[in-house]
C-alpha cells in the first residue's frame, strides 16, 4: 500500500508540469512559467519528506481534529522555552538534499545546470523549531561564527537582496531589486560571466570601489545586450559603481535581481545594524564544500560548530548579567540612594520559569 | 476574479484541510494540483492551500482508507495521480460536515449571544 519514493517524485513532477503547462497556456513564458511554479510549491523536499512520513508512522486516529488545536496549544507553551535552535544544510540547486529530488527539479527546469560542479554547492539556513522560527536566514555576526569554524567548507558566499533606485547606462531611473554579495559569491555558485568579469574578493570591504554585475536577463532586456556596457559608471541610491561585467544567464538563485553589487554600493550593509547585530538576519549563505568533504561531514561539522558558538554566547550572556546586577546599588547598603515607596522586594520580578516547569 | 493580496488570504484552520479535501472530491476525481486550485477558487481566493500542507493530507487520507489514488492523465495530457472518494470516505465527510457545523453554530454563539429576554 505504501507507495515507493518515486511515486512520490512521480506525483510532484506532475504537479508542476501541470502547473507550468497552466501558466504557459495564460501567457507567461517558459522559463518564468517554471520558475513561478517552482516557487508556489515552496519546499519540494520537506513536502516529500512529510508525504513519506505519512506512511511511516502510525499518525493519531482522524477525526481528531480538535486534538490537532489541543496539540496546538501544548505547542505554544513549549515556545515558551525557546528550543534547540539548529542549523541546516542541503544542496542549494537541489533545492533540496538528495539527488532523486533534484532530478525532479532538473527534469521540470528541463536544461542542465550552469553551476560548475553543482553537486558541491552546498545551501545553509537555520531553524530554531521551539519558537516557531524555520528556515531562517542569517545575520552577518552569525556567518561570522559559522566561517571561523568550518573546515568542511572551503568557501562561503553570502547574498542579500536591496533596492536600489538605479540611474545611468541612458535608460530612465528605475527601481531595481540588486543582491549584495561578497566576494567570493560567484566563485562559490560556480558561475562565469559573459561579459567583463564577475565580483571576485578584490570588492570586499569598505574602501573597495563600488562594483556591479548585471543579470543576463536584465542586460538583454533593458539594456538591448549592450555589449559596450561594461566599465560604465551607474548610481544606485547614493553611491556609485561600476559595471564590470554581465553574468551569463543562469537560474536566477537564490532570489531574482536586476544586477548584483558588492557591499560597499549599499550604505545598509556597512552601517552597524547589519555588520554588528545578531538578530538582523537577511543573508543567505551559501558554501562550497572542501573537497573530499560530503554534504553529511559539513551537515555534522556546521551542526556542532553552531551549536557551540550558541552555548558559549549563552555562557557569556549569564555571565554578564551576573555582573550588572551585582553593580546595582543595594537599597540596604549604607548611604545607597533610598528609593521612596519601593515596592517589596521580589514582587518586581515575574516568575518566569513557572508556566514550564509546572507543565513538565 | 480580483486576487486577494497574499496578506489577506487566510490560513486554513487546523483541522479543516481534511475536511474540504474529501468535498472538493465529492465533485469527482482530481489531482492534487487540481483540488489545490478548486479549493482556491470556491473560497473566492480566500483559502490558499499550501502543496506543503496538501500532498501530505492527500497521503493520510488514502492510508485510512477514505481516499483511493489511481495514476491517470490530466486535461492537460500530463500523468497525475488521481484521487477518488471511497464509501469510507464519503460517510467521513459527512461525519466530519456535521461536526463542522456544530463546532461553527457553538463558536457562533458564544461570538455573537441573543441578546437576553427577546424571542
Amino acid at each position: 500500500m505504501r507507495p515507493h519514493d518515486d511515486d512520490l517524485d512521480d506525483e510532484i513532477r506532475g504537479h508542476l508540469a501541470i502547473s507550468i503547462k497552466e501558466r504557459i497556456e495564460r501567457g507567461e513564458d517558459p522559463a518564468s512559467a517554471r520558475l513561478a511554479a517552482l516557487k508556489e510549491f515552496g519546499n519540494l523536499t520537506l513536502t516529500r519528506d512529510s508525504m513519506r512520513s505519512v506512511w511511516r508512522y502510525g499518525w493519531l486516529d482522524a477525526a481528531d481534529a480538535l486534538g490537532r488545536d489541543l496539540r496546538f496549544a501544548l505547542r505554544a507553551l513549549l515556545r515558551a522555552r525557546g528550543l534547540a535552535a539548529t542549523v541546516v544544510v542541503t544542496l542549494a540547486l537541489g533545492i533540496g538534499a538528495n539527488a532523486a529530488i533534484f532530478s525532479v527539479v532538473r527534469g521540470v527546469l528541463l536544461r542542465p545546470l550552469v553551476n560548475r560542479d553543482e553537486d558541491r554547492l552546498i545551501y545553509i539556513r537555520q531553524s530554531a523549531p521551539g519558537i516557531g522560527a524555520e528556515n531562517m536566514t542569517f545575520s552577518m555576526p552569525e556567518i561570522g561564527d559559522i566561517e571561523s569554524r568550518a573546515t568542511t567548507v572551503a568557501a562561503f558566499g553570502d547574498f542579500s537582496t536591496v533596492d536600489f533606485a538605479l540611474t545611468g547606462l541612458g535608460i530612465e531611473p528605475r527601481m531595481v531589486k540588486a543582491g549584495v554579495v561578497n566576494g567570493s559569491f560567484f566563485d562559490v555558485m560556480g558561475l562565469h560571466p559573459v561579459l567583463g568579469r564577475l565580483i571576485n574578493r578584490k570588492d570586499d570591504g569598505k574602501d573597495a570601489e563600488g562594483a556591479a554585475v548585471l543579470t543576463y536577463r536584465f542586460w538583454t532586456t533593458a539594456l538591448n545586450s549592450d555589449p559596450t556596457v561594461v566599465g560604465k559608471t551607474i548610481r544606485l541610491g547614493v553611491r556609485t559603481a561600476t559595471v564590470v561585467g554581465v553574468l551569463e544567464p543562469s537560474v536566477p538563485y537564490p532570489t531574482d535581481t536586476e544586477i548584483i553589487a558588492n557591499v560597499v554600493t549599499s550604505p545598509h550593509h556597512l552601517g552597524a545594524t547589519m555588520v554588528t547585530r545578531r538578530t538582523h538576519r537577511m543573508t543567505e549563505l551559501f558554501g562550497r564544500l572542501a573537497p573530499g568533504a560530503t554534504v553529511e561531514a559539513a551537515r555534522a561539522e556546521l551542526t556542532a560548530a553552531y551549536a557551540a558558538t550558541r552555548a558559549a554566547r549563552r555562557g557569556r550572556r549569564r555571565l554578564r548579567h551576573r555582573v550588572l546586577e551585582r553593580r546595582e546599588p543595594d537599597p540596604r547598603a549604607v548611604g545607597a540612594p533610598r528609593r521612596r515607596a519601593r515596592r517589596p522586594r521580589g514582587a518586581r520580578r515575574r516568575p518566569r520559569r513557572a508556566a514550564p516547569d509546572a507543565a513538565r | 476574479m480580483a486576487k486577494p493580496p497574499d496578506d489577506q488570504r487566510l490560513e486554513l484552520l487546523q483541522g479543516t484541510l481534511d475536511m474540504l479535501i474529501l468535498r472538493t472530491l465529492q465533485w469527482g476525481p482530481q489531482h492534487g494540483h487540481g483540488i489545490g486550485l478548486a479549493i482556491r477558487a470556491r473560497s473566492d481566493a480566500l483559502l490558499k492551500v499550501e502543496t506543503g500542507s496538501l500532498y501530505p493530507a492527500l497521503h493520510r487520507l488514502v492510508k485510512r482508507g477514505w481516499l483511493k489514488a489511481e495514476w491517470g492523465v490530466s486535461e492537460a495530457h500530463q500523468r497525475a495521480k488521481f484521487y477518488r472518494l471511497t464509501a469510507a470516505g464519503k460517510a467521513q465527510l459527512l461525519r466530519e460536515q456535521d461536526r463542522w457545523s456544530q463546532l461553527v453554530d457553538a463558536i457562533g454563539r458564544v461570538m455573537n449571544p441573543e441578546p437576553a429576554g427577546k424571542e
